[in-house]
Formats: C-alpha cells, structure tokens, sequence
C-alpha cells in the first residue's frame, strides 16, 4: 500500500517536493537534549498502535539507539550497506523485542563511517525511501554538519528537538538556519547561489551575510520571480517542535514562542508538538537498558509522550501525502560534493 | 513574507486593526516576552543591534496604538495608503449588554432546541390532535401533555427553553393542585409553556386556570 509514494524516490532523494510524508527526521542541534530517546520512544508509540514503524540511527559514528529500543548486539548496520556487504537495505532491517517495530542500526566496526562522501551518501538516502514502512524515524546526530541536514531534508516534516535551556534553544536556531541556507542551495542553480552570496558581500559592505533569512531578501530584491520560487518551497515545510524535558520552574510556553519567531522571521511552519517533562526515572531507565514507557507507564512524562505522539499522528492526517513532484524547467538540484 | 521594520505596527504585534487597546497591551507583553533581552524564546537569534531595533519598533508601536489620538492619526495614514478599511478601525462605543445565556439565538431558539420537531411546531393548530383539544372549553394537564406528546416535544426541551423547573412543568401537565404555586403564577407559567408551542397563550392560560382553579 506504502509503496506508491516509492515512485519518485530519485527527487525524493533531491529533497525537493518529497513526496514521501512518513519519513520523520528527528534533530535538534545540541547532543543530550533527547533525540535518541524521543525517537526510541516515538517508534515505540507507533508500533504499539500497530504501525509498521522502522527506526533507523543515523547519528553516524555516534549511534546508541539499539540501547534505548533494547537491542543489545546490533548484527547488520547501516555500515554494511555503505561499504556494501550487503546489498539491499532492507538486509540491515532488524527485528526488535517489540512487534511491529524494526530497526537499522548506525553503530559499527567501521570508525570512519562517520564521514560519508557523497556518493555514499546519495546511496543511502535513495535507499533509505525506498524502504516500505508506514512511518520511518531518522535519529540524527547532533551539530550542522553536512551529513546531518541532508539527511534532515530527507522530508520535509522533520522535526526539532529541544530543551528550554538557551544553549539548546541556540543550536536549534542554528539548525533550523542551517536547514534553511541548505534548501536555498539546493533550489538555486549553484552559479546562480555563488552570485547571491558575492552580490550578498557587496552589499552589507564587506561583511558576509549573517543570515539565512537575509539572503532570500536580497534575492527577492534582485530576482522577484526566483525569490517567490524559493520562498514557496520553503512553505512546503512542515516542521514540529518538540520541548524536551521541562522542569516545572521553567516557562511552558517558549515552545510556542520558538514556533512564532520561526513563522514570524523565517517564513518557515513550524508546528509546537508539546512539552515533554524532565524525569530523572528516564536515567534510571536508560542505565538498567529498559524502555522507560515499559517501567514507568503512569508517569507525567509518559503521558507526555502518549500525547505527543497522538498529536502527532493528528497532523499527519491534516497533511495528506502530497502528489509526485512536479519538475520545473530550469531547476537543477545538487547535493554538493563534500556535503 | 514582510521583513519586520516594513511591518506595520499591528502586523509587528500580531494584532487585528480592531483591537481594543485591553489587546494591544496583551499583545506588548506578549512581544516582549519574545524579544525581550532575556527571553530564552530567542536567545541568539537575533544580534544585539537587531534586536534592539526591534525593540524600538515595538515600543513606538505600543506608544502609537495605547493613545487614543496617535491611534486614530496612525490608522487613517494606513487607510489612505490602503492598507485597511475604514469599517476595520476600533471603536471605543458603549458596550451593549450581552445576555448571560442567550447568545443570539434567542429569537430563533425554537430552531436549536426543537431541531426534530420544528415542521410541526411551525402550524400546532394543523395537527389534528391539538386542534381537536384546542376546540374544548377548558383544558386539563392532560391536554396540555396530549398536546405536546402530539406536537414530539419533550418535557425536558420545555424545561429547558422555558427555564421552568421540570418537576413544576409536570405539576401542571398531571394536575397536581397542591404542588402548583399562586393562581397569579401559575398563569405566567402555562402562558410560558403555550408560548413555547407556539399555542395562543392567552387562550390556553385562561382555560387551564378555570379548569385548575374550579376545584380548590
């Protein structure tokens, strides 16, 4: 039934229009703000309310969600298929204790599996949407590496987490810039690109420019018909904000907050998910390797996250799958080498 | 997307042109809870020059929409330019009181509270079985119950529009003399109840006070 959107995986995999709504990258800039664990959580959820759900972790060279989803010895990884051992994803796919939920591991002998080139990594996104489950969860690594965004703009539903703390939040404006000055590479011709960044210098004197959103001004100053484009496929986002572990002293509504600035000052959708409250019985979960919703079902944070994940369903039926790109003329789309 | 010192001051404050000034104050605290120097929302966000020209903007805008008279000047420079109408303005008039309970539908309340039923309350005398009753000289409880069997309402919908206790509505549909209150009262309370049917009201309350009074 899935496999009808599998179609157009080849601009799929461009990250432009992807056609596929049910692949959910999972990043947030800052490591420890509960990527992992959100998305093993997450995946547990949808499992449990029988979804055919794959996790797979893409925090290369850092993996540990086989820890949070209880697979102790993590057999294929998603190394294999880089370095081809094997040759079809669905190989790495591995059974968990839970039904319905599968999983790819990212951990792995190879240590420099962390630097992907890129046509290794063209490989792997191709790959990953051709995979036939009803919902794919990506846990990213953290930081704005190149591997990171690209895999964020996979599709464009990933969501964000963070912590109410500033140096989270921080990280998480740098992603979500990031992210932004990535799909304006990608829309733009990369000549096309270059000259905006040079005509970018020219005009606030010598310093480059700051920020993502002050290129797309600029551009639409210059090049009002390219400018629209652009800013029409930043609309077709539909990002998801996450609050991670709120104490009770903090301000419940930054997440709603953060949301609006992002709207307000980068013309990007960004939906608030909730709040999801800090509880020290998830260290103790993660240290004894059972799944918190498993050891603490009736807590606040475990309701927290049963919400979350029903808002969360909530929105994807608001947002149908879309239909097969439309290709427009004079439109090339690159990863670039390196990235 | 509008840059934010192109804004006007009610899109930098996320307001609509008719927004009391109780809003506007709201909206300012709001925005300052945003872009204020601590705010963690957004914190790194903006650089400190940005930031501080944000602030500015909003200040001015806050100033120019909490008076009065800088409001009007502002808002009829935005009509002229086009940028809204002139029906969208504030207007500080008297309030109208608001009913407690009966937000709009008042007139039409037959309509929400008699959904099902509402065809043949339209034309009660139409239905044969009032009509028949109707055509006697005194009404009992009775008639009055056969009536409103007959017209499909049910008592809780008449207590419930009429705001009559049930237990009273049913004191008069069965006769219950000793339960019913002063003659006085209790011609107030059938008139309420025929209105509600959309019955001549007068005529029914007269009847059915013969009927009741009679015995006592």
């Amino acid at each position: 039934m899935y496999r009808k959107f599998y179609d157009g995986d080849v601009q799929a995999m461009n990250g432009e229009e992807n056609p596929i709504t049910n692949i959910w990258p999972i990043g947030g800039g800052k490591g420890g703000s509960g990527k992992t664990f959100l998305t093993g959580s997450l995946g547990l959820l949808l499992a449990r309310q029988g979804f055919r759900t794959l996790v797979i972790d893409a925090d290369l060279g850092a993996a540990n969600l086989h820890t949070v989803i209880g697979v102790a010895y993590p057999g294929r990884t998603l190394s294999d298929f880089v370095n081809r051992k094997i040759e079809t994803l669905e190989e790495a796919v591995m059974k968990t204790p839970v039904p319905n939920l599968f999983f790819i591991s990212g951990a792995g002998d190879n240590l420099d599996v962390a630097n992907l080139i890129h046509s290794q990594k063209r490989r792997l996104l191709r790959a990953i949407s051709k995979l036939p489950y009803e919902h794919v969860l990506l846990d990213l690594g953290a930081g704005t590496s190149f591997n990171t965004i690209d895999f964020f703009l996979i599709s464009n539903t990933g969501i964000f987490v963070t912590t109410p703390e500033p140096t989270s939040i921080e990280n998480v404006y740098r992603l979500v810039r990031s992210v932004y000055l990535r799909k304006i590479r990608q829309v733009l011709r990369e000549e096309a690109f270059r000259e905006l960044l040079q005509e970018a210098v020219m005009r606030s004197n010598g310093t480059s420019a700051k920020n993502p959103e002050d290129l797309l001004r600029m551009l639409r100053t210059c090049d009002p018909v390219q400018g629209e484009r652009l800013e029409e496929s930043l609309r077709s986002f539909r990002f998801k904000l996450v609050l991670n572990q709120l104490r009770k002293q903090d301000n419940p509504q930054i997440g709603t907050l953060v949301c609006r600035i992002c709207e307000k000052h980068l013309g990007l959708r960004v939906q608030f998910l909730g709040n999801i409250q800090h509880d020290d019985r998830v260290h103790d979960a993660v240290c004894r390797k059972v799944h918190f919703l498993n050891k603490y079902p009736y807590t606040q944070t475990a309701t927290d996250l049963r919400e979350f994940c029903q808002r969360f369903l909530a929105e994807r039926e608001d947002n149908p799958p879309a239909g097969p790109p439309v290709e427009r003329p004079g439109e090339t789309i690159r990863i670039t080498a390196n990235g | 997307m509008k840059p934010f010192e192109e804004q006007n001051y009610y899109e930098m404050l996320d307001l609509p042109t008719s927004a009391s000034p109780f809003d506007v104050r709201h909206a300012y605290k709001t925005a300052l809870q945003i872009y204020g120097e601590d705010s963690p929302a957004s914190y790194s966000f903006f650089s400190q020059d940005d930031r501080a020209g944000i602030l500015a903007n909003l200040e001015r805008a806050f100033l120019t929409l909490i008076n009065d008279q800088s409001r009007m000047e502002y808002d009829q420079g935005l009509i002229s330019a086009g940028f809204m109408g002139e029906s969208e303005q504030y207007r500080n008039g008297p309030k109208t009181p608001i009913p407690l309970f009966d937000l709009e539908e008042t007139c039409h309340i037959t309509r929400t509270v008699f959904p099902h039923t509402e065809k043949k309350l339209c034309h009660p005398a139409e239905n044969p079985v009032v009509r028949e009753i109707l055509s006697k000289d005194s009404l009992t409880g009775q008639d009055l119950k056969q009536i409103r069997v007959a017209l499909g309402v049910t008592l809780e919908q008449v207590a419930e529009f009429t705001k009559i206790r049930k237990r009273l509505l049913g004191a008069i549909e069965e006769d219950r003399h000793e339960e019913l209150p002063s003659s006085f009262h209790l011609k107030s309370f059938v008139r309420t109840y025929a209105d509600c049917l959309r019955l001549d009201a007068d005529g029914v309350a007269a009847r059915y006070l013969q009927q009741a009074s009679a015995p006592r």
